[in-house]
């Protein structure tokens, strides 16, 4: 009988463990939302903020222009952008750049290919060059891999080429991580991708642009093309996310940035 | 001394566990239903449902979401994985119950058990990183991320399942049967395709759509293998729509849901609504093959 007792009481208690209420509270006062980009490195911003600074920050996703329309109407605190802000965003908000991301354009380590222009990358993308040989390469069909609608990988760098998600080729192979993208590229000698620069591995080679290498200094001195801006976003006036501002140009918050292979900045007038 | 009393009050509580614990799996079911079904919702506020099965085009960032491309993708791979699938898959079987000596055919069947528990993540690297480039290299392709590879990975994940309930179908066929055909003059071969297969066929049968349900819901295996692209299967000639990349439905939810929010989060839980109603399709159609099974 004991044993049978010990057995239900085990049983509950898992039961009880598994029921337990849905995680964190929603009635949170300050609101950061927006890019997806952005969204891991300001989740764990906020994390060591709240814990240090006994804040409550909640962040949220949506996009970049979700972030900024969000900031104008008061949805979000802190709006974010990893794109400039367009002019009639400039009229109502202040943004910040806390961080810059460069992408780099990869392909097979096989493939002869070096460099490529924006141009180029563009007319591939939505399906004008389909042969590596019409930029100098075989005579080899061009397999396009692109990532998932909503990414903002994918939507910095459909920003920056300069084309709509709708525009791209499509028989590109998609693919939902990084990781997924070099591997398929790394597989492929006929590939062509593109990943965050903080997540460039020896499996692949990464292509200069108008023959500018990706690096930490060709991103600060925007010689290096294909970068954004992580941009927060407040309300012209708005002075309730100073302590935010601090914290993220603090050393501890550069860290964090660094941390996520993003390139910190100095903190602008 | 336990009395009588006690006894059977420790029945009814036992009782009442048990159904208690029982009740959790279809809770379960109703649970997610509903839920999927909410989420679902908001969708068809701006999308009617006819437009979201019959259009090809899927661009949410346009606000356009049809998955006839992902729904002919599902299909497609779906059966031709079962179609390479069934022979390998019924063939072992027919080894494993029939043929085979004791000793070889348990060993077979305990490599078919450890294929069940590789995880399908592990069936979709080594699709990428052997089963791609092979594809690639024979096909002279762009690309070997495509629904013939799918179906491929798929087909070797289906047969356990079709294997195990082939054997076990074949195995529960009684002795009188065989021996019957064999006194007849059948020979071995004769018996087991004129007299045991038949009188096993509807175990056989739902192995084979046990299989289908699991092509049709494997979703991390097809995303690494299948290429993704949300364009619609070329299906004339349709050898085309196997060698370029396509996206499941599967594969469509797993693909864009971590960023999706509003409408594009809705449509993929509709998305989800779909691949559940293809599958109670498959359940019902089992249960139908069982009940005539058990007539017959």
């Amino acid at each position: 009988m004991k044993k049978f007792l010990s057995v239900c009481v085990l049983c509950s208690m898992l039961l009880v463990g598994c029921g337990g209420k849905a995680s964190g509270s929603e009635t949170s006062e300050f609101v950061v939302g927006g890019s997806t980009s952005i969204q891991p490195l300001m989740e764990q911003i906020a994390e060591s903020y709240n814990k240090s600074k006994s804040g409550k920050i909640t962040v949220q996703g949506g996009g970049s222009s979700v972030g900024t329309k969000g900031a104008m109407d008061g949805t979000f605190s802190v709006g974010m952008a990893s794109r400039a802000l367009k002019e009639e965003e400039e009229k109502s908000l202040e943004g910040t750049v806390i961080a810059l991301d460069g992408i780099v354009i990869i392909v097979n380590k096989d493939n002869p290919i070096t460099n490529i222009t924006l141009e180029q990358a563009k007319q591939i993308y939505t399906g004008k060059i389909t042969n590596w040989k019409d930029i100098g390469g075989k005579d080899q069909e061009i397999a396009v891999v692109s990532r998932e609608e909503g990414s903002g990988t994918r939507d910095g760098f459909e920003s920056i080429v300069g084309f709509e998600s709708s525009q791209l080729i499509a028989n590109a192979d998609i693919q939902n991580a990084t990781g997924a993208v070099i591997s398929n590229v790394s597989g492929n000698k006929q590939a062509i991708g593109y990943i965050s620069m903080g997540s460039m591995s020896n499996n692949i080679k990464g292509l200069t642009i108008d023959g500018v290498e990706a690096s930490e200094a060709t991103i600060l001195d925007e010689t290096y093309k294909l970068q954004r801006p992580f941009m927060l976003c407040v309300k012209k006036g708005d002075e309730s996310a100073k302590a935010l501002f601090d914290f993220i140009f603090s050393d501890e918050g550069k860290q964090i940035i660094q941390e996520h292979k993003y390139i910190p900045v100095e903190r602008e007038g | 001394m336990k009395s009588i009393e006690y006894k059977n009050r420790l029945d009814s509580v036992f009782k009442k566990i048990v159904f208690f614990f029982t009740f959790v799996s279809v809770i379960a079911l109703a649970a997610i239903l509903i839920f999927t079904l909410l989420k679902a919702l908001p969708l068809f506020k701006e999308v009617d449902i006819i437009s979201f099965i019959t259009s090809d085009v899927w661009s949410p960032s346009n606000g356009q979401y049809g998955i006839l491309a992902f729904i002919v993708a599902s299909v497609l791979t779906t059966l031709a994985a079962v179609l390479i699938g069934i022979p390998i898959g019924l063939y072992t079987a027919i080894f494993i119950s029939e043929i085979a000596p004791k000793k070889i055919s348990n060993f077979v069947l305990f490599c078919i058990e450890i294929l069940a528990a590789i995880p399908s993540v592990v069936y979709g690297f080594f699709g990428l990183t052997m089963v791609v480039p092979l594809i690639q290299k024979i096909f002279h392709l762009r690309s070997g991320s495509t629904l013939l590879t799918a179906s491929i990975i798929l087909a070797l994940m289906i047969l356990p399942t079709v294997v195990s309930l082939s054997t076990s179908a074949l195995k529960s066929v009684p002795k009188a049967i065989e021996e019957g055909s064999l006194a007849l003059g059948a020979s071995k071969i004769q018996t087991i395709f004129k007299a045991k297969i038949p009188y096993a066929k509807s175990g056989i049968l739902t192995s084979f759509l046990l299989g289908l349900g699991r092509a049709l819901g494997e979703t991390m295996a097809v995303i690494l293998v299948a290429g993704n692209s949300n364009m619609m299967p070329i299906l004339n000639p349709l050898y085309e729509a196997f060698l370029n990349g396509g996206r499941t439905l599967t594969g469509n939810i797993v693909m864009e849901l971590a960023y999706a929010s509003g409408t594009h989060e809705a449509a993929l839980f509709a998305t989800g609504v779909v691949l559940f109603i293809f599958v109670s399709l498959i359940n019902v159609v089992i249960l139908v093959v069982k009940k005539r099974g058990v007539t017959s």
